[in-house]
């Protein structure tokens, strides 16, 4: 490109580039007028307005360079006097718009370095050098964002001013388009942030989307130089098609955004019932606690919803069966804690489930309760009981309140939505001892000497503890009961001298040491001392072996995993997976081994029998979000699609039938 | 090789139909006078020619390259466009810079030499430069880099008297001289008379007529008469005044003189035309076949 021609775009409009120079010259001093009526010290208002209009302001000044780069190359006087220079007229266009573009480059060179040098929360915020200001921390991962809507804006508005001959309309439409690719970048980057294991996979297609916008913009640039240069006509065709070219950088973006948005739709989430308890206790999920104690529960299966609110129960066998529909629109609506629009879920002792979700319709977003059995499929709960308001535990069963007539009552619930018994609510969530005294049942707790272990109320009992617990100070959260044989059990890590090992308290308040190891350190409460298999087999995971009790609550030797080691070493640098036991049967074990492998391997020697590779890998194997342990196998969520995996290692996709 | 060569162009503009199948060819070396009434296309045909207009249809041709929209033709043409314009932030030294770097063979002592003999200061700024000032700085524009072909739209519009015959007679005489090609459009093709080798009518979207000057020159004639009954003017020949029952008829050459006597004028008189006489009966003789 010849150079003169681009200095002759840069003088052209030197003009517009010294004013929009003079209004950032002006940013600094602005800030400080304005400093004291926004409570702002002067170094926080001149970073502040340095940011605000890196983020605004160069954007605008885009919008300025490339309406009035573009519509001068309509102007009469302007052709009349470049018409005798040779070239073809896209290259004339071009011009201009690299001399448009290398005006905003200068706009962004005297920005940044005048910024950097005034500010170091200005470096930090858009240079990501150094620590941003809080308020402006979030900007840092959409500076890529940012300036490729700055470049967009340029182009857009010149291209807009160019075919219409006035730059404050080209401008305007610039404008409109890139706020169009923005609403739709933003959206989509929203659907990605819920599920922030693929936010990568939205951005190589929003970046795609916006290279295609660029790249379609410039290629109508060739058509309209030749229909505005040469006065070739474009043609129906033509025009359709370069129209089409324009509008590319919009359909791709909404393109991008509909692709996420149908990945979110189409994808199933493993859900976690329970009632939440992260925000009121140190201690673990209820629902840990519920598939300790009732066997219904940790049989029940597991809940997997849509982002649209659908929600599907695994049968124990791995069959997907839908208990409710999506709900319909709902695009901009926010999601729920587990990502879905299922915002709890809660077993009850006997196996029943209690849902609530927030779904949209056409009158606008609505919360729906849900009850009954999965197998006999979920009713919407009774109106007459009043306002449902949550889903809770009180006095260890679990049920709905209600709220009626200024009155909160709870109300276990029966198969059909209907209530078995209404109470007043005892819910008191002022602190998290009520939380748990309510939602762990039974749960107890270690004294704060770390000596005694007492359960509170109506069956309250004492044990008295052979050793002090491994983490007395961990002693605020709950101990949870477990069934051994049957009955309710207490498993307390207690240190012997140099070892640790578990106090095991019965119901019968006889109390036995067992598992006694090398003091690793690593013992505390608030967590589930144990794994609990859909049969009732507890295990207590010590490094890499695994202590059982089995579902009679007969103490078994432990079980090891050396051999596995030995057969799968583990490559240098990978990193640290625990190995976890998933099922016993017939004198075998099944593990999930380095989250990839399913292996059966011979309990007493440790020797692997069969293996097969897992369809996803279980990266939080030992959380239930990543994966669930049924009856009949295991449900492994990979990103979008939970996937069942038999005993027989045969996996299947697991999808909405 | 023609120079320029145009075959079966179209060129509408909102359903009017400027240019309708224009064909012509120019010799190498002719200068070429293009006559034609206001609004018959010949800036159209000059935009064309420049590759600054796309043709409906046709073939264009400069100096042997196929005009394809690339401007290309523009570095190997001069043009002295109608009404000359220049960035209104340059002088006319930097104008003169500016084109030194587009075009490849600019000779800056030409431009010089030019600027000189036309009395045009370099530190003129083209804001608030006369209407003058401009055409002859179009006018170094175009010669600078000595181009074997020049498109001259009217290139004495605002020029006064003196520039004008300066213009014309001297640096027009000379490109005829050097052997340039030159294709013109003027409303005062008549001061040109004797540059003059060709002659082309734009009438009716095409080439009506294609004249040698020289014929025009020697041949022309007003011939004064009375008409025989069955009379009418033949091909070749204008009308000049037919009011009374004498009258007077305008044949370009002599072969429409001897037709028009043949036709049943009894000859009173006959004197030759001045070439601008001449020029108005062309455009008398073709008017009608819009």
């Amino acid at each position: 490109m010849n150079t003169a021609l681009v200095a002759l775009e840069l003088r052209k409009n030197r003009l517009t580039l010294i004013g929009l120079g003079l209004s950032f010259a002006v940013v600094p001093p602005l800030s400080l007028l304005v400093a004291p009526r926004a409570a702002l010290s002067a170094t926080q208002a001149v970073e502040s307005g340095l940011i605000l209009w890196t983020l605004a302001g160069l954007p605008l000044c885009a919008v300025f360079l490339g309406a009035i780069s573009g519509a001068s190359l309509r102007d009469a006087a302007v052709r009349d006097a470049e018409a005798p220079f040779p070239g073809s007229p896209s290259s004339r266009v071009l011009r201009a718009f690299a001399g448009a573009a290398l005006q905003l480059l200068m706009l962004t060179a005297a920005t940044a370095l005048l910024s950097a040098a005034l500010s170091p929360g200005w470096r930090g915020a858009v240079l990501g050098a150094g620590e941003a200001p809080e308020v402006w921390a979030e900007i840092a991962p959409l500076r890529g964002l940012i300036a490729f809507l700055a470049f967009d804006l340029l182009a857009g508005s010149f291209l807009a001013a160019y075919v219409l001959g006035h730059a404050l309309a080209g401008g305007l439409i610039g404008v409109a388009l890139a706020a169009g690719e923005a609403v739709a970048f933003g959206l989509g980057l929203q659907f990605t942030v819920f599920y922030p294991d693929r936010v990568e996979s939205f951005v190589p297609l929003a970046a795609l989307a916006a290279l295609a916008g660029l790249a379609a913009k410039a290629a109508a640039a060739r058509p309209l130089a030749s229909r505005f240069e040469r006065s070739r006509p474009l043609g129906a065709s033509g025009a359709a098609g370069t129209a089409l070219l324009l509008a590319c950088g919009l359909l791709a973006a909404w393109g991008a955004e509909e692709s996420a948005y149908a990945r979110l739709r189409s994808s199933l989430r493993l859900v976690k019932p329970g009632v939440a308890s992260f925000l009121l206790t140190l201690g673990p999920s209820t629902d840990d606690a519920e598939a300790a104690l009732y066997p219904a529960v940790r049989g029940a299966g597991a809940l997997a919803a849509t982002a649209g609110g659908g929600l599907f129960w695994i049968a124990p066998d791995g069959r997907p069966l839908r208990l409710l529909p999506d709900g319909v629109g709902g695009r901009f609506a926010a999601l729920g804690p587990w990502r879905t629009r299922v915002e709890a879920a809660l077993w009850d002792e006997s196996g029943r489930l209690l849902v609530s979700r927030r779904i949209s319709e056409a009158s606008g977003d609505k919360t729906e309760f849900w009850a009954g059995r999965p197998e006999r499929g979920l009713r919407p709960v009774d109106p007459a009981l009043g306002t449902p308001e949550q889903i809770v535990r009180e006095g260890g069963a679990a049920g709905i309140r209600f709220g009626r007539n200024g009155e909160e009552r709870f109300c276990p619930m029966d198969d059909d939505g209907r209530a078995r018994t209404c109470a007043p609510s005892i819910s008191a969530w002022s602190s998290h001892r009520s939380f748990e005294t309510q939602s762990y049942p039974l749960a107890a707790r270690v004294s704060k000497d770390g000596l005694t272990l007492r359960r509170p109320g109506p069956r309250a009992r004492a044990w008295r503890l052979p050793a002090p617990a491994a983490d007395a100070g961990a002693a605020s959260a709950p101990v949870l009961a477990y069934l051994v044989a049957g009955k309710p059990a207490y498993f307390v890590p207690v240190r012997i001298k140099d070892d640790e090992a578990m106090a095991v308290c019965f119901e019968n308040g006889r109390i036995q040491t067992v598992w006694r190891h090398g003091w690793s350190g690593l013992r505390a409460f608030g967590g589930p001392a144990l794994d609990v298999l859909p049969d009732g087999t507890l295990i207590y995971q010590y490094a890499y072996d695994w202590n059982v009790v089995d579902p009679s609550g007969t103490f078994l030797p432990p079980i090891r995993s050396k051999r596995l080691f030995e057969r799968w070493p583990r490559p240098d640098g990978a990193p640290p997976y625990t190995p976890r036991l998933v099922r016993r049967a017939g004198g075998r074990a099944w593990i999930v081994f380095e989250g990839t492998r399913l292996v059966e391997m011979d309990e007493s020697t440790g020797a692997p029998l069969k293996d097969w590779p897992l369809p996803a890998k279980a990266w939080t194997a030992g959380s239930y979000d990543g994966m669930r342990v049924l009856e009949g196998g295991l449900v492994i969520q990979e990103f979008r699609t939970p996937f069942f995996v038999g005993w027989d290692g045969a996996a299947r996709a697991l999808r909405a039938p | 090789m023609n120079p320029i060569i145009l075959e079966s162009v179209t060129r509408t503009f909102e359903g009017r139909r400027v240019l309708d199948g224009l064909s012509a060819r120019a010799g190498e070396g002719k200068v070429i006078g293009l006559l034609g009434r206001n609004g018959e296309g010949k800036t159209t045909l000059f935009k064309i020619l420049l590759d600054l207009l796309a043709p409906d249809s046709g073939r264009v041709e400069v100096l042997g390259a196929r005009v394809s929209g690339d401007g290309a033709v523009r570095r190997r043409v001069g043009y002295v466009p109608e009404r000359p314009a220049f960035h209104d932030f340059l002088t006319v030294g930097e104008a003169l810079a500016l084109r030194a770097r587009l075009f490849d063979g600019w000779d800056a002592a030409r431009a010089e030499a030019l600027c000189r003999r036309l009395a045009l200061d370099p530190e003129t700024r083209v804001a608030g430069a006369s209407k003058g000032t401009l055409g002859k700085l179009a006018w170094v524009c175009a010669a600078a880099h000595d181009p074997s072909l020049y498109l001259l739209d009217e290139p004495t519009s605002g020029l006064d008297a003196l520039v004008r015959e300066e213009v014309l007679a001297g640096l027009v005489s000379e490109l005829g001289e050097a052997g340039k090609t030159v294709l013109i459009a003027s409303h005062r093709l008549d001061e040109l008379s004797g540059l003059l080798d060709e002659v082309w009518v734009l009438a009716g979207g095409k080439i009506a007529g294609i004249y040698d000057a020289e014929t025009l020159r020697t041949e022309a004639r007003r011939v004064t008469g009375r008409p025989g009954p069955n009379f009418a003017a033949p091909d070749g020949v204008a009308a000049l005044e037919t009011a009374g029952p004498v009258g007077a008829w305008a044949a370009l050459d002599a072969a429409a003189r001897g037709r028009l006597l043949a036709g049943g004028l009894e000859a009173a008189a006959e004197e030759p035309l001045t070439m601008a006489e001449a020029l108005k009966a062309l455009l008398a003789v073709h008017g009608g076949s819009r």
